[in-house]
């Protein structure tokens, strides 16, 4: 028991070093071949834990060779687009002017219910709507939406507006957050003098978020009491 | 980039495990081969005492060659090599012909597992 124990460590501490070594993708967003190593990789680490008769090395091996392999595989595709191309496919354009490609659709082997379920997770219930939709090459569908359907923004209203960063976390449970402060650009002066106005410490703080112009958000810590 | 570099190095590292693996597996099973072919010859030559004092010679030998291998190989390829051996020291002790059969298989079986071990075609598909 102990065996697999150690083993179970030292393997997780492999797949976790592996999954960091691919990068930081979501499920959706992974790409054929991604999904299909991360299947893989997890399926192999199972296998000298289930079985103790294989040595270790026989699932940390194939784990390594995959993932470097597929980062390097990543790296070649980003530079050559012709390899981009057969490893990742292309992006297909499923529908233009609300008219639907049927060649395509066979072409990818998707159904209409397949078509409208993407559309719907868009905010798009018909097809009339649609100037462009493109399956991606992770499978998803990008739409976009004739004019007349399309969001108003601040442009076709003509409203002058500037851009501003979001707030970041200053404080977070209790703890100064360090690189919050750098992004907002404000001093450790600043939230000491927050703090001392509203009689408080960091440690009374659960979370306290500011933006560079200094307007902050501050949300107390409960107290075992209960009191906030 | 950084990704990258240290993939590659991951593989080259991987790599020379893999040759250096292969290298020390035929080492030590070149090793086990050769103390049993002196057993051999010295139960041909009915020198019983000597057979015995290699036997034990023999097992050191697989006891190293075992947690080498345990390190490379599958343990259920290697583990008829400790049966094998248990039934050869009494075959001696009792002047057995069996002892040549037992000592044939069990060279058979080391050289099978390195033979299954190399990266040649055959193994690999």
């Amino acid at each position: 028991m102990t065996i697999v124990f150690i083993r179970a460590i030292i393997l997780y501490i492999i797949v976790i070093f592996s999954v960091r070594l691919m990068g930081k993708r979501q499920i959706g967003e992974l790409q054929p071949s991604e999904l299909v190593i991360t299947i893989l990789v997890s399926n192999i680490a199972t296998l000298p834990l289930e079985d103790l008769n294989i040595p270790l090395s026989m699932g940390i091996i194939p784990i390594l060779s995959l993932v470097c392999f597929e980062v390097i595989m990543s790296w070649i595709t980003l530079k050559s687009k012709k390899i981009r191309h057969i490893v990742s496919g292309s992006p297909k354009i499923i529908i233009h002017d609300g008219k639907v490609d049927q060649n395509v659709m066979k072409e990818l082997r998707f159904s209409v219910d397949d078509l409208m379920t993407a559309l719907r997770g868009q905010n798009v219930f018909d097809i009339s709507e649609v100037q462009f939709a493109v399956v991606e090459t992770n499978g998803n569908v990008s739409v976009y939406q004739k004019q007349p359907f399309r969001n108003i923004t601040n442009i076709d209203m003509n409203i002058p507006g500037k851009s501003f960063d979001p707030p970041a976390i200053v404080v977070s449970d209790g703890k100064l957050v360090s690189q919050g402060l750098e992004f907002t650009g404000l001093k450790k002066e600043w939230l000491y003098q927050l703090l001392e106005r509203k009689n408080l410490t960091v440690k009374d703080v659960f979370v306290l978020t500011a933006d560079k112009n200094g307007d902050y958000t501050l949300i107390r810590k409960k107290d075992t009491s209960g009191k906030s | 980039m950084g990704r990258v570099k240290l993939s590659i190095a991951i593989l080259l590292l991987i790599l020379s495990y893999s040759i250096a693996s292969t290298f020390i597996i035929k080492h030590n099973t070149e090793k086990l081969i050769g103390a049993i072919e002196d057993t051999q010859q010295l139960v041909d030559q009915d020198r019983e005492k000597e057979a015995i004092e290699s036997m034990d010679r023999l097992y050191d030998i697989s006891e190293s060659y075992d947690d080498v291998a345990s390190i490379f190989i599958r343990s259920d390829k290697t583990s008829g090599i400790p049966t094998s051996l248990a039934r050869i020291k009494p075959l001696i002790k009792k002047d057995n012909d069996e002892v040549h059969a037992e000592l044939e298989s069990l060279k058979a079986l080391v050289k099978w597992i390195y033979k299954s071990e190399r990266p040649v075609c055959s193994n690999i598909l």
